[in-house]
């Protein structure tokens, strides 16, 4: 498989799940949100079921969100929640990739990457979503950027594996790893690009953000066993010359 | 979607900006609109198809009880269209595009939309019949 069918074999796995799938919203939005100078509008990146949209939304009278995903039935599912949560006339649904934002530069106060740059193959393309975030923010705007960790349990195997192929072929990066589930009796594999902190700094800043937090992050209510998630906030500031 | 997306949408391809309307369906939704800023949009008021200036005035309390459930988007730079259906817009890139759907699309509404999106329009349209596009 290429890059491309591996990328549309993780988004076929969500259209799979969109009709099941549940998150919560992360409170980390709602402190990286008080960052932002004023909440105007918003972009929330793989947006999934709309859970992390329909918090900023309800919090922010004023706020209007644009939500993007590469799953239909994603789009779909957050239509439904924005709708039941009457936000439907502050909220913009559309379909497309994020590696090439359908928005005009400078138009966003916020944009929200979460758990959405772990899924592209291709280094190139993670570097090239984050500078799509930072060309569609204004300037002080910021971005949320989250990524599955390197160091979990359940992928412990497959890096000790992509460690040896790498022996053999240098090119092998190794976060790069595939969550098999099955749903209603299919197969559907996702691809992860594992991330450790430290390179997840590095490509947003190598994208133009000066960093100014980065850590682990653990949802509010959860074992510190699942501290899967990293986080890096970046601030977009012109540089005055 | 409601007018104000085309204060931010543009196209995926040549970053176009604004996108044309041609609106195909709509649906008035009461909502609380009191507390809204006016004007709404920051650059481009896509209900009046201008720009958005200081000191004049606009409708947008009429106009964010307008959801647009069909419509399309067009880049008069590029020539891409883009459909709008249930109120959702779908900008896929040319390769996820299904030309079956996207001709069975402009078909049913082809009497109205222009000819530049119908017959000239990317990355599919009516002037190809189907299997034969590329």
């Amino acid at each position: 498989m290429d890059s491309e069918e591996i990328l549309w074999s993780t988004v076929e796995a969500y259209e799979a799940m969109a009709s099941s799938y549940r998150r919560r919203a992360w409170d980390i939005v709602k402190r990286v949100a008080k960052l932002c100078r004023e909440m105007g509008t918003f972009l929330d990146a793989g947006c999934g079921p709309g859970h992390n949209a329909v918090l900023l939304l309800s919090e922010y009278p004023k706020a209007r969100g644009v939500l993007v995903d590469l799953s239909k039935a994603m789009v779909k599912r957050a239509q439904s929640s924005i709708e039941l949560a009457g936000l439907k006339h502050r909220a913009l649904l559309v379909v497309s990739d994020v590696r090439s934002l359908p928005l005009r530069s400078e138009s966003m106060e916020l944009c929200l990457y979460i758990a959405v740059i772990h899924h592209l193959p291709e280094r190139a393309w993670r570097i090239n979503a984050l500078r799509e975030a930072w060309r569609v923010l204004k300037d002080s705007g910021v971005a949320l950027i989250t990524s599955w960790s390197i160091a979990q349990r359940s992928f412990v195997k497959c890096v000790a594996m992509n460690f040896f192929k790498k022996l053999v072929k240098p090119s092998i990066s190794l976060g790069d790893c595939i969550k098999v589930s099955i749903v209603r009796g299919t197969t559907y594999r996702r691809y992860y690009h594992l991330y450790t902190l430290g390179e997840l700094k590095r490509d947003v800043q190598g994208s133009g953000f000066i960093v100014v937090q980065a850590g682990k992050y653990i949802a509010l209510g959860r074992a510190v066993a699942l501290q899967k998630n990293l986080f890096v906030v970046g601030l977009k500031k012109f540089i005055k010359g | 979607m409601r007018y104000w997306g085309l204060d931010v949408l543009a196209c995926i391809y040549c970053k176009q900006f604004p996108l044309r309307i041609h609106v195909l369906n709509t649906v008035v939704e009461e909502v609380r609109v009191e507390d809204v800023p006016i004007p709404y949009c920051k650059a481009y008021c896509g209900y009046l198809s201008t720009q958005v200036v200081e000191g004049r005035e606009y409708p947008c309390r009429e106009c964010l009880k307008i959801e647009v459930s069909e419509a399309v988007l067009y880049c008069t730079n590029c020539k891409h269209w883009y459909p709008v259906k249930n109120g959702i817009v779908i900008m896929m890139p040319d390769n996820r595009r299904k030309p079956e759907a996207d001709l069975e699309f402009l078909k049913k509404y082809s009497d109205k939309l222009p000819n530049e999106i119908t017959y000239e329009g990317l990355p599919h349209n009516l002037s190809r019949s189907p299997g034969k596009s590329g």
